[in-house]
């Protein structure tokens, strides 16, 4: 069975673990957590990822520099990004997009809004 | 030859030719009835072909047509069972997104409980709240108050979207959120929850000399969701309280009758 492995870099214990939570509905998912934009760099160098679901408002490196340097990487310039924001934050939305994110979820997050667009990047039926 | 005998001759071959003709008139009338009778043979031919599709009423045919009329009827059931089926399946679909919904609530509560329930820091526990009504109820202005049992007041310990400061102390029982804290939180023995207040509703408290009031009573947060009153228990006492929490997810009592009571004072 195909694996896909997925990175959700989040500084937020509690929305990594709703952000989990939902993934591991999804068969062949195996889900690394990181704490922030370096910790997310860190884990992307040490193994593949198939997909990257990242916050932007976080210590140390945010998101969108995140999904900046991530596209800029060689191995990773057409790995899926999913972006998380705030509902009121357009503007850091529409920035990630420029950036090279290929979709966003607003929060409040909802597990069935994570699986769809997690879906449709990972084409699973 | 004498004339007698020619008249005689004459007469003969008059005869004969009128028998000859009589001859060629029935031959003519025989070819009609012939043709006549041909043209006959072949409308019957043809309405026997055209009688051939329609097979004479017999028991089998009789049989037969009895088996399709059973099997109309058959189909017409079986028609009847799918669109029934189809029925069935559209219920099940909207069962299956309510529970997947009740699965997404439970996972969420579970989630809430689980972090909130991680530490017995009280300012962890505040962070920890905080996130929680950001991420799973979407609430981008609010304070989590706390009541003092010491002065009877309430506090604010924590906030989003307004500086934790600049909120005012609510005696306990008064006004709007005095009152619901004191219903509410005698009602669930908690002596902590949240509540929706922007800069608005602070600077208008001030300004009016009044106690604070929410801002909103059915959409504080994004969209339609609403921030119900989120109570919840920090004591002293939650260390030997915690194992008994932690197997109830239950214990983050969300209140939304609050709502009402807001409402009822509001037109009271």
């Amino acid at each position: 069975m195909l694996q896909y492995n997925v990175l959700i870099v989040e500084d937020s214990p509690t929305m990594r673990q709703l952000i989990s939570f939902a993934l591991k509905r999804l068969r062949g998912v195996r889900i690394v957590e990181a704490n922030d934009g370096v910790d997310g760099l860190k884990k992307l160098s040490s193994e593949r990822f198939d997909l990257i679901l990242t916050d932007i408002n976080m210590p140390i490196m945010d998101g969108l520099k995140l999904v900046s340097l991530v596209r800029n990487d060689a191995n990773y310039k057409d790995t899926p990004i999913i972006v998380i924001t705030t509902e009121g934050a357009l503007e850091d939305r529409e920035r990630a997009l420029a950036l090279g994110a290929n979709d966003y979820i607003t929060k409040p997050i909802q597990p069935n809004k994570i699986l769809d667009v997690a879906r449709a990047l990972l084409n699973i039926a | 030859m004498s004339k007698e005998e020619d008249k005689g001759v004459h007469g003969r071959a008059e005869e004969f030719l009128q028998v000859f003709k009589k001859g060629a008139e029935f031959t003519q009338e025989l070819l009609k009835e012939n043709e006549r009778l041909r043209y006959r043979i072949l409308q019957l031919e043809e309405s026997q072909s055209n009688q051939e599709g329609v097979p004479p009423a017999s028991d089998e045919n009789r049989r037969l047509f009895q088996r399709i009329e059973e099997l109309e009827r058959e189909k017409e059931e079986i028609l009847g069972r799918i669109k029934h089926v189809e029925a069935e399946n559209q219920d099940f679909a909207a069962r299956y997104i309510e529970i997947e919904e009740e699965n997404n609530n439970l996972a969420n509560l579970y989630i809430a409980s689980y972090q909130l329930h991680s530490t017995l820091d009280f300012k962890e526990v505040l962070q920890i709240i905080t996130e929680i009504i950001i991420n799973l109820i979407g609430a981008e202005e609010f304070a989590v108050m706390l009541l003092d049992e010491k002065s009877n007041e309430i506090q604010a310990v924590a906030s989003e979207g307004i500086q934790r400061e600049d909120i005012p102390h609510v005696k306990f029982g008064k006004g709007i959120i005095g009152e619901v804290a004191k219903t509410t939180l005698s009602r669930t023995s908690a002596n902590m929850f949240v509540t929706c207040i922007n800069r608005w509703s602070v600077s208008r408290s001030r300004s009016r000399s009044m106690s604070l009031e929410p801002w909103s009573f059915t959409s504080c947060c994004c969209k339609n969701r609403t921030l119900p009153q989120l109570t919840m228990n920090y004591s002293p006492y939650w260390p030997a309280m915690r194992p008994r929490l932690f197997s109830v997810p239950g214990s983050i009592t969300i209140q939304s009758a609050s709502f009402q009571q807001f409402r009822d004072l509001l037109n009271s």
